[in-house]
């Protein structure tokens, strides 16, 4: 059976020539990178070389400013955690409804924890959050504001560098978690003034259980995991070396052929909309349309239900994501379709979908021979008002 | 593979690509509507007796795949049995001849008895 994969928004598969960088130091260079001998010196220097890509990647001025971790996951907690972690007085934080639970959990967390304060700021209808918002709602006591640069569910960017250039002028650290947009749009953080980036290496072609965080020189950044003292003291722990290689060169490629291969896939993304639009009736396109990630299209289908229409289109080889509830283990909605107001009945049929390298016509071909008829199916046996 | 796992097994899986008795009846002696708020499910059933059978019994679905399995099995465990019997289903019940549900989805096979109980019991009988 044919197999489409409409999600690379959950993840993304591993490129040929990641592989192949990353390969050796699964086979043949095992050394661990903090020995002095020659062993551990090749490793070493294949890490620090990933080092170094990553931050011209970001743009970073240094690539001692770059911090490998187990993920994603990690690095949100990391910039959250460890920016907050031995503040005496009751610091405050501000950050959007929209975050991904690894920022948002992190944030409620410390808030019981460490008496920390906690504003959570609502997008407007279309997803996005406003300056203006943000800045009504720092307090003398606040030391970080984190928002994400792309949404994972709707795709929305959003206005980062005016964030962040208020952060600078008030001496507020800026977070963004930058893991959905990472290799998608260009970064620069010196000239956007991020203080810290979260990225992530299985969202860019790269494995699971691989990330980083920028934070930029001086940032009083702590550890969360403490040992052996690697990566300056902050993230202990033996370097997952042949990961740190494969993140390098897939930082390295997007550099090289990020811009064509992201306007391929704009063009892609947006003929599924426009024929989903044309094909099926009583669809919405989710979410601001222009200030958006170029392979996200989050699609609510009136009168159906996205779970059952994804494993429709999942019986038909079609790999895509839902918002509404009951699916992935939670028994709740998608908190940033809940938190832009949606109805209910939208929230409730919305499939996502994400598309990335590897995507092609063909693949938007086969989705439009079977989703029209999938909608219908679903549509029929509901119930009528 | 367990039972409550997280992923669907392959009779709800068939459940939902090809659900049982969809459709609704024009004279049905019980019909039971049933919502779930939090996830938005909305369930129609429909159920034909001749004296004490169940001849016929039909759904109308707009929710998740383990409510769609859970009220297609149930029109299947419901005809041909006495509408007695047809009160003794359980949410269990129908999860073991699902062959289980997901922990988070468990509560879809209890959707399903609450709207059998709310057609049988509510229902005028002819």
């Amino acid at each position: 059976m044919k197999r489409i994969y409409l999600d690379h928004n959950s993840t993304t598969p591993i490129r040929p020539e990641v592989i192949k960088i990353a390969e050796p130091y699964i086979k043949s260079f095992f050394g661990n990178p903090s020995s002095v001998h020659s062993f551990g010196r090749e490793t070493r220097e294949a890490i620090e070389n990933s080092r170094a890509q990553i931050a011209s990647t970001i743009n970073a001025s240094d690539p001692n400013e770059i911090f490998f971790t187990s993920g994603g996951t990690e690095s949100d907690n990391l910039a959250i955690r460890g920016v907050l972690n031995n503040q005496d007085i009751k610091s405050h934080i501000i950050t959007t409804e929209i975050e991904h639970n690894a920022v948002l959990d992190t944030c409620n967390d410390l808030s019981k924890e460490k008496s920390v304060e906690v504003s959570y700021i609502k997008p407007d209808k279309n997803g996005l959050v406003s300056v203006k918002t943000i800045k009504n709602a720092v307090k003398d006591n606040t030391e970080l504001i984190s928002v994400m640069l792309g949404n994972n569910e709707i795709g929305t960017i959003q206005p980062i560098s005016e964030i962040s250039s208020f952060c600078k002028d008030n001496g507020i650290l800026f977070h963004t978690d930058a893991i959905q947009a990472i290799g998608k749009i260009k970064i620069n953080v010196q000239k956007d003034n991020i203080d810290l980036l979260s990225g992530s290496g299985h969202k860019i072609n790269a494995p699971k259980g691989i990330g980083f965080l920028y934070a930029r020189k001086k940032t009083p950044l702590n550890a969360i995991l403490t040992g052996g003292g690697q990566e300056q003291n902050i993230r202990s722990g033996t370097e997952n070396v042949a990961g740190i290689v494969a993140l390098g060169e897939a930082c390295r490629i997007s550099d090289t052929e990020g811009n064509q291969l992201w306007d391929n896939v704009l063009k892609l993304r947006n003929r599924l909309e426009k024929e989903v639009c044309e094909k099926i009736p009583d669809v919405e396109i989710i979410g601001n349309k222009v200030q958006r990630l170029p392979g996200t299209s989050n699609i609510a289908f009136s009168n159906a239900e996205g779970e059952t229409l994804l494993i429709r289109l999942d019986l038909e080889g079609i790999a895509v994501s839902t918002g509404s509830a009951c699916s992935s283990g939670s028994t709740e909605p998608s908190h940033v379709l809940l938190s832009m107001d949606l109805p209910r009945n939208l929230i409730r049929g919305s499939l996502r979908f994400s598309l990335g390298w590897g995507s092609t016509d063909e693949d938007i071909d086969y989705l439009m021979d079977k989703l029209p008829n999938a909608v219908e199916k679903v549509r029929e046996i509901a119930p009528k008002d | 593979m367990s039972n409550s796992s997280y992923h669907y097994n392959s009779t709800v899986l068939s459940h939902i690509a090809s659900p049982q008795n969809i459709g609704i009846i024009e004279n049905a002696n019980y019909t039971g509507k049933g919502t779930n708020p939090s996830c938005g499910d909305e369930v129609e059933l429909y159920i034909k007796a001749e004296g004490e059978k169940i001849t016929d019994a039909k759904i109308k679905i707009l929710g998740c795949g383990a409510i769609t399995a859970s009220m297609s099995l149930l029109t299947n465990l419901l005809i041909g049995k006495s509408i007695e019997d047809a009160k003794m289903i359980s949410s269990e019940d129908i999860e073991k001849k699902l062959g289980g549900l997901p922990e988070h989805k468990r509560h879809c096979s209890k959707l399903a008895r609450r709207v059998l109980q709310n057609a049988l019991e509510n229902s005028k009988k002819e």
